[in-house]
């Protein structure tokens, strides 16, 4: 087997929970969301196995797929390609696919990767399970072990079914990368077929994620995770919204401190888009990850040493921040921050609350982190700003792209006559 | 006005794509940065260092511009069921039963080998 094989285990685990919750949406939709139920199932099944004391192995993930796809399996049979076929989906398709393939065939390699979250998957896939007496150990504290455990936990899948961790990283990014830019094709509706082409295009492709120093790193996770709660939130409704804001705003919790941040702005924007009930389970979703994550830290006790939320510290990065800011940032954070500047000026209709209520909520965070940084902060600002602000900016700019006028028919999401693209009993959007 | 905002999000659009590309293609174009001493530290994955023992790693002078970190970060990966140290010199790791150096010609006293392959070489104390 290889690290592929970690990637069929997910998403046909993802493909049978969508085809449960929301055995009406259409093909083309599911691709966008599929890696991320499946994800979150992944992690929460290998949980289990700590719980019950089941070594992770391939027999213990056999059942995963199986029970899932046995759960959605009547949404499954149903399934049918409701996408229409033009020059310009196949268009995306091909530049897609082309990345993903430069991506799959060149092994992760990055620093963060190999001695942090790699190692991390290392560790869990030789003993098993989630190894709380390792993460706690004093001499292991430069792994940050109070970091979530989602991205770990997938390429610890890939070791545990016989791939390399260099290669699981490689497919696993080759896959987030179809993923991403699935989900902006369908925020960037109902935009004509080659501006989608052009959003897709550019989730596939997103700027300083694919940088050679990144390589291997969470932050194309948590840009397909952020991308693909959107697609719920903005473009469907019923119960496939609800359970694709939930998985969602649960699988950023698990993915890095900051997607922790988009998450809560996730639900937080859920909260005035969908009716109480729903929003409050999205809400307990992304809540219920966090506080498991937090319970397992507590029980080994493994503090966060990142980071030392106190005046004084805030007080002292204040006095250097602008030189600090001087020194680190870079002409790309220019390029990053401008971009950001466009989206949220330009974004309109139903999409421009919600991303304007994510954004606030990410952004007070990374500020608040930066100010309370135990490192250096000019070292932390350069080594992590830019692709911090990139990770949500693909999702972003398909939105922004969806949320405009086009001369067209179709009536956009700043009508609110607009139809629902798709969800639990609406019909795709093609 | 609607026009205007179309062109802006339009471009902003081309302009994560075009800087993608670039990115992406100098992933493709760009060899392998493994850390240096990767290749050399490879052996201790099978070296007969018991799990759950400590060891200590001796960082060699052609090391020493690297970031201290590195050579113990990728002992760790190498072997993280060994609790592992880095020290400049063997007097420095008292209470510690396992050596490893990638120096041929180390001599110590209170210590022998047990085992060499490539460069690396374990040494367990006599004390």
């Amino acid at each position: 087997m290889s690290a592929w094989a970690a990637v069929a285990v997910v998403l046909l685990t993802g493909l049978g929970l969508v085809r449960l919750v929301a055995p009406r949406i259409a093909l083309a939709p599911s691709l966008a969301t599929v890696p991320m139920f499946g994800m979150m199932a992944t992690v929460a099944w290998l949980a289990l196995l700590d719980v019950v004391g089941v070594r992770w192995s391939p027999l213990a993930l056999l059942p995963l797929p199986i029970i899932a796809l046995a759960a959605g399996w009547r949404g499954v049979a149903r399934l049918e390609a409701a996408h229409r076929a033009d020059v310009w989906l196949w268009l995306a398709i091909a530049v897609v696919v082309t990345h993903a393939a430069l991506l799959a065939a060149v092994p992760s390699f990055s620093w963060d990767f190999r001695y942090d979250w790699g190692l991390k998957a290392r560790v869990f896939a030789a003993a098993g399970c989630h190894d709380g007496a390792w993460l706690s150990a004093p001499s292991h504290a430069f792994v940050h072990p109070s970091y979530p455990p989602l991205w770990p936990d997938l390429l610890a899948v890939g070791v545990v079914l016989g791939g390399t961790l260099e290669t699981a990283g490689a497919v696993w990014h080759a896959t987030l990368a179809v993923g991403l830019a699935a989900a902006c094709w369908f925020l960037a509706a109902p935009a004509p077929r080659w501006a989608r082409t052009l959003a897709s295009a550019a989730g596939a492709w997103p700027m300083v994620l694919s940088w050679p120093s990144y390589t291997g790193n969470a932050e194309p996770l948590v840009a397909y995770l952020v991308a693909a709660g959107l697609v719920g939130l903005l473009q469907m409704d019923g119960r496939a919204r609800m359970w694709t804001v939930a998985a969602s705003g649960a699988a950023l919790a698990l993915a890095k401190q900051e997607g922790m941040a988009l998450g809560l702005g996730l639900v937080i924007a859920a909260w005035a888009a969908l009716p109480r009930g729903q929003a409050a389970r999205a809400t307990s979703a992304w809540a219920g990850a966090t506080g498991c994550w937090q319970l397992f830290l507590m029980y080994h006790g493994i503090h966060v040493r990142e980071y030392s939320p106190s005046w004084t510290r805030v007080a002292h990065h204040l006095s250097v921040l602008v030189p600090s800011v001087v020194q680190a940032v870079k002409p790309k954070d220019l390029v990053l921050l401008g971009l950001w500047v466009v989206v949220l000026t330009v974004v309109e209709g139903r999409p421009a609350a919600s991303l304007r209520r994510i954004v606030a909520v990410w952004a007070a965070a990374v500020a608040g982190a930066y100010l309370t940084t135990n490192s250096d902060l000019s070292w932390h600002l350069l080594s992590s700003l830019d692709r911090v602000m990139a990770a949500p900016l693909p999702a972003a700019a398909a939105a922004l792209v969806g949320s405009q006028r086009w001369p067209s028919r179709t009536p956009g999401p700043a009508d609110p006559r607009a139809p629902q693209v798709h969800g639990g009993a609406g019909k795709a959007h093609s | 006005m609607p026009r205007f905002r179309r062109f802006a999000a339009l471009t902003a659009t081309t302009v994560i794509l075009v800087l993608g590309f670039r990115d992406g293609v100098r992933l493709a174009f760009r060899s392998h940065r493994i850390p240096p001493c990767s290749d050399v530290l490879a052996p201790l994955q099978v070296a007969p260092i018991p799990a759950g023992a400590t060891a200590a790693i001796i960082a060699p002078a052609r090391w020493r511009q690297l970031r201290l970190r590195e050579p113990l970060s990728e002992a760790i990966f190498r072997r993280p069921d060994v609790h592992w140290l880095l020290v400049g010199n063997a007097n420095g790791s008292p209470g510690v039963r396992y050596l490893v150096t990638i120096d041929p010609g180390l001599l110590l006293t209170d210590w022998h080998p047990i085992w060499r392959r490539g460069e690396v070489t374990v040494l367990v104390s006599d004390r």
